[in-house]
């Protein structure tokens, strides 16, 4: 079932995208002042990164982003850590974790580095990257909203 | 006012103020070319060969399907925020062909992918790509229904002739899962391995074969939709002295319709920049046409004398008349056209 909040999002996307000037009836263009997903998200609960103990190493944070899409979290330095989203955006495929260093989308092969570039298309855009604070006495990352 | 510019005027005026053109009331072949990366569709006219008109929809749209009737068009699009990043949903946008302007809309839970409507047209179903199942949309409601479950990441889908069977191919998976209409799954669900990533299907009109672009090859296969067996694998011809590569790129082949007829198979050669023509069901290579760069669909012409190819590297559409298997026009479009929907519309 769609919720109204998901139709009124469709709504002002589509307002938005001038798919649907000329046609509206004025209520949605008010609807298209509501708010959407483009807001901060809500921080996760931190996570245990102990188990990271080198560069590169990485793991799937075990609760899903804003929109569902999975985070990879992938130690860069001793004190560095990128969360990048799951989420292919080319398509929306869930991206495979990575492998020597490269994040492949299975559906149609567009690779990512460790900190979401674009390697190779067809992705236009880099991975969803989320803000992190990392606690280093406690081992603890914090994940906040892209 | 001086003369030259009341003729002037006139001249300007002229061609609003005439009597309508007694072919204004005719027929037309169009078709609708989605331009994923511009966010647009590119409306092309057949009996002239021109772009005659663009639809803005917004970025990513992914597929374009015409109402068995020829009198709505439906667009899947993957909503994108302003940065760019998928929101991780979409909606499937309802179009009037001759209007040319949005009925209605729907939004859609989830990234859609391909769109494939009943021969009934009471049913529209769209794959959801970043999920595990079809969403069913009433467009009398204008709104969604039901959704199935069908495994990772269905991309393509058909639905059957007689309106009685789904396919769906899975992306992320191996397998085309085949479902009850009536039922939507509710009955039982019977999976067709493939043993690589499903892409773009074709089933013949009596449900007996179905034809498989998949991941990796440049080529199809085809299958015994009785035994549920893969009969054949036939590799596409590789022009010239090009060999393959070592390691093939994920979309090799992407693209392929029967004719209506049921006599031929019209395959893309993505890799090699060709559409190649096969004889049914003797799946004879009547001959390839070279087309623009990264050919990626395939739509006939209502009058099934030609196809539409889109090529999404070089941007623009060739036009492929299927007697003579050459291209007799290549027409520019958006950015990244790829998929395309043709009908008949009446007026000017």
């Amino acid at each position: 079932m769609t919720t109204r909040r998901e139709f009124v999002r469709g709504a002002a996307r589509v307002l938005g995208s001038g798919g649907l000037l000329g046609t509206a009836p004025p209520l949605l263009a008010a609807c298209a002042r509501s708010p959407t997903d483009t807001g901060p998200a809500p921080a996760l609960a931190p996570l245990d990164v102990g188990d990271l103990t080198a560069d590169g190493q990485w793991r799937v944070a075990p609760a899903a982003g804003p929109g569902g899409a999975q985070i990879l979290v992938v130690r860069d330095a001793v004190d560095r850590f990128h969360a990048v989203s799951m989420r292919c955006t080319h398509e929306g495929c869930p991206v495979n974790p990575p492998a020597a260093g490269i994040i492949t989308c299975p559906c149609h092969g567009s690779q990512f580095d460790l900190t979401g570039k674009v390697l190779r298309g067809p992705a236009q855009y880099p991975l969803a990257r989320y803000q992190t604070q990392y606690d280093a006495g406690r081992h603890r990352l914090r994940i906040k909203g892209s | 006012m001086s003369e030259l510019r009341k003729a002037l005027l006139a001249a300007l005026l002229m061609p609003a103020a005439a009597a309508p053109h007694p072919l204004a009331a005719q027929r037309r072949q169009l078709l609708f070319v989605e331009n994923t990366n511009g966010g647009d569709v590119s409306v092309i006219d057949d009996s002239t060969l021109q772009v005659v008109g663009t639809i803005r929809v917004g970025l990513s749209p992914d597929d374009i399907v015409p109402s068995p009737k020829g009198d709505v068009l439906y667009l899947s699009r993957m909503v994108r925020r302003d940065d760019g990043q998928l929101s991780g949903n979409g909606e499937l946008v309802a179009i009037n062909p001759t209007t040319r302007r949005v009925l209605w809309w729907v939004p859609l839970r989830g990234v859609p992918n391909h769109v494939a409507v009943a021969p009934d047209g009471r049913t529209v179903y769209v794959t959801i790509v970043s999920g595990s199942w079809v969403t069913a949309i009433d467009p009398a409601k204008r709104a969604v229904v039901d959704s199935v479950e069908v495994g990772s990441g269905p991309h393509d889908i058909e639905v059957s002739h007689d309106g009685r069977r789904v396919y769906a191919g899975l992306i992320r998976g191996t397998d085309v899962t085949v479902f009850d209409a009536a039922t939507r799954g509710g009955g039982a669900i019977r999976k067709i391995p493939f043993g690589e990533n499903v892409r773009p299907l074709a089933v013949s009109r009596e449900q007996d074969r179905i034809y498989v672009q998949l991941s990796r090859l440049h080529g199809f296969v085809v299958a015994d939709l009785r035994t549920g067996e893969v009969i054949r694998k036939v590799a596409l011809p590789v022009p010239g002295s090009s060999t393959l590569p070592d390691t093939m790129p994920v979309t090799a082949n992407h693209g392929m319709r029967i004719t209506a007829d049921g006599r031929q198979l019209i395959a893309n050669g993505s890799m090699y920049d060709i559409v190649a023509i096969y004889s049914l069901p003797d799946l004879q290579l009547l001959g390839t046409v070279p087309v623009g760069r990264d050919p990626n669909w395939v739509t006939l012409s209502p009058d099934g004398r030609r196809c539409y190819v889109s090529n999404r590297g070089s941007d623009d559409v060739s036009v492929i008349d299927l007697a003579g298997r050459k291209e007799v026009a290549r027409i520019k479009v958006g950015k990244y056209p790829q998929r395309m929907a043709a009908v008949v519309v009446s007026g000017k």
